[in-house]
């Protein structure tokens, strides 16, 4: 019984991502910024209204602020458009801002409503994206593929990714010891408005406070003094009155009565003339005014202070202290920088907020500065009076995003933040690779930096970050990737939450002396790091608030914490924190029953109503030290609090994919990880309606015979990107040395690792600023079978000087006869131009092989009037040197491909289509493919998939049975004879079905070798790489050998006369270079010699000349 | 090089081809057949979609079986 409903209760999954999808937490970040926060940015009392120091009568008010749904204005006209149309015409798919204003135009009050700012870029599959809640059928209609992501833009045709970003929480105390052994505790404060860190620190026994607006470290005692503490008394009382933590402060007491600070007063001035860039004597205000307003707003700005009411400060500076006491005499204490519970994600919703803010407030900055310009003038008493939508300029908010989103830098002056590298091109190369790319999360470590800790895989990140999936070199363990069911929080409100902890007990902090703070059995509870108050029944408080959470009446994604050793409890409803569902248990007993999973399979339930129901709750990773969490059912005893759902789950969609991956040795499932992502395969159901610059797609690609649930919950079995292989495992003619596999040539044939290469050239007919614009022109009359080659590319084109579509393109061949008038400048007019102001401007196709031209189409957007593209596909059916691999990190590459007669067969006829050499095995350990193979041979006979899922998948035993009663070896090893002299072969073979994916290194994109070729025009030597048809380089490393060996005439050769032999004219009375017969610094012609360079050197001396050194040319024959 | 064997040369006149004889496509939404000369605007005249499919060869084309 548990056995069964052990197997039941992960259709949980399927449940959960039908509901969230992978990248459902993009999505959802998006909605909330599009729903909630663009109003709180609007609605803040800093961006709210826009007022005039010229007229005090004067303002603009923003009443309320919609995104509206996708849609562009072409010709006075608005339509709405579908994502793929703005795939197709380079459009950027982006919906109107529109706000309700109220301002003042002459002497009266006007409202508008519905007036556009600007333009919002759209993600695919948010609140206000046309593919929202559709079905197959009207998703297919707007020619989008029903399983694609979605969780993107579409900023000018292109498909950009913001990455997930990872960063250290903010407004939490994280301590820890800097490279001199001294004790930090710091918090990095993020509001709306500033952003700022403050470093309470030790230094030798004395503690001090260390701001960035502050020039030097100011003692502890002063900055408590300054707040308006009076007593040292008190000072104790805030930090501790126990004996360590008066020990320790004593020496910082001391240090405040050394420098003759008692007051208030005094304190503030010493602060005050500390500050960086003092602006005290610009505004007239006292230093004491300047230093309480630094310790107001800047210095720990998250922790609210109103009217110079420092209490909450004095208490979080007190908090502060203590911990760097207690790190100091118990270095235990000390937090973990790497720590997941200490990390948030930011994703698009919070980043584009950001950005828009920041483009909010300059746009109403500029507003201002318009307004200003316009009343500073006296008023001229006729005409229409001033109307502020006038100085709105629309372009600016749409342009900073559309920017911002498209090059992916994020410049936020207002925080000093400099970002690059924030979004992506979406990568295209198959759908696990666009899969993988929305569930990555990019950390902002220094890659160059060697230390390992944030590389390295934390205990904590257990079932939120994939343990496998990481690129191999600089940014390993940089780059994570989302495990599958994790979900990353959004901001909730923060009022609600407080309310509900005061009413449960919590006791205002202030009520307390800070004596009786850190009294035992009391809990001090903090709301997002932030000190809320004390309360005296820890217990009853937390399990009232799960109560609550699991009742529904707050979000469930609300995490209490209780911090034992601290006596402290961590509520938070913060967003960008990790957190995953678990299934909870009480009273040993599952809540989640047999007739529940019946419920969910009969359509009746979704898995929000086991969220709602309170059977499964989500927990954060910081509540995940709060739970006793059983893997599997059997595990469960007494002190279980939760069930993982299925353990598969840690792992994340493209490990996934791997059939028995804990079978393997771990830095294999790295590499599939690495490779899955560059499998050829089916891309989206809308593949061939795409128009990316290069699609790799697979002819036929097969579903896995072998699967896990995870290619079903991705629908990887629907979008697969690999063939069913049969495999022998033997080796074959030594062309199979170092991972080389022998392909059969008929199975190639049958269409085996068959790809299709589609690629798109754009070419646009452009007008000029003079009017004129470039035209199409008839292409050559080839006449004759033989026509020279310059000629001859115009073959493929039609009368209209554009490709006919089905025709074959090579290399070199016109796909569009473009000519651009040669005046740009000068107004004339078109039509009496004459052929000889055009110069020829044609594309051309570029590619190994005849290709085929699949079609053509011409669009504009408003950049652009005439977009032409073309799109070719080319078929290459495999060839030797193309890469292949399995799903286990094994590569290789074709090192022969064999007739089928030649290939080895079994009694029944049966011949592999793939040998792959036995040596691959034992030193990798993947014996994951191994049972792959034994799998899905039994598989084979039953007519079944086979299930390799991770922790879990078929048995080895069953499989083999399958196999012994088809009257198979049960180990999977066949009797084989020899293709090429018929005999037995002298082992049994080890043979089935594994699944291969072709990698997108193919030998016909690489092959490269040229003779006599182009040369760089500066140097005269050979060009560089296989783009540019260039040279193959004889380096320096190579140069060495060839001088070890003495071979100077062979050096000679390469590097002179083979590469940029010049002859130069040089003066021998004088060792310049001369004119052919001349020599100008001697004014003769008498002493001229030919000498044989390179044209390098002699591009150096003159390079030389130029900056007035003289290189000197001394000549003697030999 | 290039220049001297484009149409003008060859050809006894030079006609930007859009003068000669409109080329027809097909609107990417209805269908339609559109005629543009090159400075028209892109727009169907049945719909007033913006995409537009050049049509397929009329003659049959023999390919290599790769």
């Amino acid at each position: 019984m548990s056995q069964n409903s052990h197997q039941e209760q992960n259709l949980l999954i399927p449940a959960f991502l039908q509901l969230r999808g992978l990248v459902k937490q993009h999505i959802d970040s998006y909605d909330y910024f599009l729903t909630t926060d663009i109003k709180q940015i609007v609605s803040s009392p800093s961006n709210c209204c826009v007022l005039s120091d010229y007229n005090p009568d004067f303002y603009l008010k923003y009443k309320d602020i919609r995104v509206l749904m996708p849609s562009i204005e072409e010709d006075a006209v608005i339509s709405s458009i579908t994502p793929h149309e703005c795939r197709l015409r380079d459009l950027t798919y982006a919906a109107p801002i529109e706000v309700d204003i109220e301002y003042i135009k002459g002497n009266k009050i006007i409202c508008r409503s519905g007036l556009e700012i600007g333009m919002m870029p759209i993600m695919l599959g948010c609140c206000n994206c046309v593919l929202r809640n559709k079905s197959e059928e009207e998703l297919a209609k707007m020619l989008e593929c029903p399983y694609d992501p979605r969780g993107y833009f579409i900023i000018k045709g292109v498909e950009k990714v913001i990455l997930i970003q990872e960063q250290a929480s903010k407004n939490r105390i994280i301590v820890e010891i800097d490279s001199k052994n001294n004790v930090v505790a710091q918090v990095t404060s993020s509001t709306h408005e500033k952003k700022s860190r403050t470093v309470v620190q030790s230094k030798g026994s004395k503690i001090y406070m260390k701001h960035n607006t502050l020039s030097e470290d100011i003692p502890i005692a002063i900055v408590f003094k300054a707040l308006g503490v009076q007593a040292d008394q008190e000072i104790f009382q805030l930090v501790g009155t126990q004996k360590q933590y008066i020990d320790a402060l004593g020496m910082s007491l001391q240090e405040c009565s050394i420098l003759n600070i008692l007051t208030e007063k005094q304190a503030l001035r010493f602060i005050g003339s500390k500050i960086k860039n003092s602006k005290a004597a610009k505004t007239g205000r006292t230093k004491i005014e300047e230093a309480r307003d630094v310790l107001a707003t800047v210095v720990l700005s998250h922790v609210p202070c109103e009217n110079y009411d420092f209490r909450a400060k004095i208490r979080y500076l007190g908090i502060m202290v203590r911990k760097v006491i207690d790190a100091m005499n118990d270095p235990k204490k000390v937090d973990d920088r790497d720590y997941y519970g200490n990390k948030r994600l930011e994703l698009a919703g919070q980043l584009v907020g950001l950005l828009f803010e920041d483009l909010f407030k300059r746009f109403n900055s500029d507003i201002k500065k318009h307004v200003d310009k316009i009343f500073s003038k006296p008023k001229s008493s006729k005409g229409e009076p001033f109307d502020v939508i006038t100085a709105m300029n629309k372009k600016m908010i749409t342009e900073g995003l559309n920017n911002a989103i498209s090059t992916g830098n994020w410049s936020l002056k207002r925080f000093k933040m400099e970002r690059a590298g924030v979004t992506e091109v979406l990568s295209r190369l198959s759908y696990m690779s666009a899969l993988g790319m929305m569930t990555r999360i990019n950390s902002q470590f220094e890659k160059t930096r060697k230390i390992s800790g944030p590389r390295s895989l934390q205990g904590s990140q257990f079932g939120m970050i994939c343990p496998s999936d990481t690129p191999e070199g600089e940014s390993c363990g940089l780059v994570k990737t989302l495990a599958l069911t994790t979900h990353i929080t959004i901001d909730q409100p923060e009022e609600q939450i407080s309310k509900l902890a005061f009413s449960l007990g919590v006791e205002d902090a202030s009520l307390f002396s800070g004596d009786e703070l850190y009294s035992p059995g009391v809990f001090r509870v903090f709301l997002n790091g932030q000190p809320l108050g004390v309360h005296r029944d820890a217990d009853f408080l937390i399990n009232s608030l799960r109560e609550i959470r699991r009742k529904g009446k707050i979000s469930e994604f609300v995490s209490v914490v209780k911090v034992e050793e601290e006596q402290q409890i961590h509520i938070a409803c913060d967003g960008g924190r990790l957190t995953r569902p678990f299934i909870i248990i009480e009273k040993c007993k599952s809540k989640v029953e047999p007739k529940h999973i019946k419920e969910l399979t009969l359509g009746l339930r979704n898995f929000d109503d086991f969220v709602n129901e309170g059977l499964v709750e989500y927990l954060d990773v910081n509540e995940e030290n709060n739970a006793v969490i059983a893997m599997r059912h059997e595990n469960i005893s007494e002190d279980t609090t939760h069930l993982e759902i299925d353990p598969f789950t840690i792992l994340g969609c493209v490990a996934g994919l791997i059939p028995y991956p804990h079978h393997n040795q771990s830095p294999r499932n790295t590499y599939q990880c690495a490779m899955g992502k560059q499998a050829l395969g089916i891309i989206g159901y809308n593949q061939f309606l795409r128009v990316d610059t290069v699609l790799y797609l697979l002819a036929y690609s097969q579903t896995p015979m072998v699967r896990t649930k995870t290619i079903e919950i991705v629908n990887y079995d629907k979008l697969p990107a690999g063939h069913n292989a049969s495999v022998a495992v033997m080796s074959y003619s030594g062309y199979d040395i170092e991972d080389a596999i022998i392909l059969n040539k008929a199975s190639s044939e049958r269409g085996f690792g068959r790809s299709l290469i589609v690629k798109r050239q754009n070419s646009d007919l452009r007008r000029y600023n003079n009017g004129l614009s470039d035209r199409l022109v008839m292409p050559p009359v080839i006449h004759g079978d033989n026509p020279p080659p310059s000629i001859k590319k115009f073959h493929a084109l039609d009368k209209g000087g554009i490709v006919a579509v089905g025709s074959i393109v090579q290399t070199g061949d016109v796909l569009v006869n473009k000519e651009t008038p040669v005046n740009k400048v000068d107004d004339i007019e078109m039509s009496k131009l004459t052929d000889n102001d055009f110069k020829p401007s044609f594309t051309c196709f570029k590619g190994p092989n005849p290709t085929q031209v699949n079609r053509l189409f011409i669009a504009c957007n408003p950049e652009e009037p005439f977009l032409i593209k073309t799109v070719t596909i080319e078929t290459r059916p495999p060839e030797l040197g193309d890469k292949f691999s399995s799903r286990h990190g094994q590569k290789g590459v074709v090192g022969l491909i064999v007739q089928q007669e030649d290939m080895p067969f079994n009694e029944q006829g049966w011949c592999p289509d793939m040998i792959m050499n036995p040596h691959g095995f034992p030193s990798r350990m993947t014996v994951g493919k191994l049972i792959e193979l034994v799998a899905g041979k039994s598989g084979v006979f039953q007519g079944k998939f086979k299930y390799g899922t991770a922790f879990a998948g078929d048995k080895v035993i069953d499989c083999g049975e399958i196999l012994v009663k088809n009257g198979f070896n049960y180990t999977g090893k066949d009797v084989l004879m020899c293709g090429t002299s018929g005999e037995l072969v002298g082992a049994y073979i080890f043979s089935g079905p594994l699944y291969y994916q072709k990698l997108k290194h193919m030998v016909a994109d690489k092959m490269h070798a040229r003779a006599i070729g182009p040369k760089t025009a500066l140097t005269r030597q050979p060009t560089e790489g296989r783009a540019r048809e260039g040279g193959l380089r004889l380096g320096e490393m190579e140069r060495d050998c060839l001088i070890g060996y003495g071979a100077a005439s062979l050096i000679q050769e390469r590097l002179m006369y083979s590469s940029d032999v010049f002859i130069a004219s040089v003066c021998e009375s004088c060792g310049n270079l001369g004119y052919e017969q001349w020599c100008q610094f001697c004014k003769s012609r008498l002493n001229i010699v030919k000498v044989k360079m390179p044209y390098a050197c002699k591009l150096l001396f003159q390079e030389l000349q130029a900056m007035n050194i003289r290189p000197k040319l001394n000549l003697s024959s030999s | 090089m290039d220049e001297s064997l484009l149409s003008r040369q060859n050809e006894p006149s030079s006609y930007t081809v859009m003068n000669v004889k409109p080329v027809s496509y097909i609107c990417g939404w209805c269908g339609k057949e559109n005629e543009f000369k090159s400075k028209d605007e892109l727009r169907c005249i049945g719909c007033g979609y913006r995409i537009f499919y050049k049509k397929r060869l009329a003659e049959g084309m023999q390919y290599e079986a790769r």
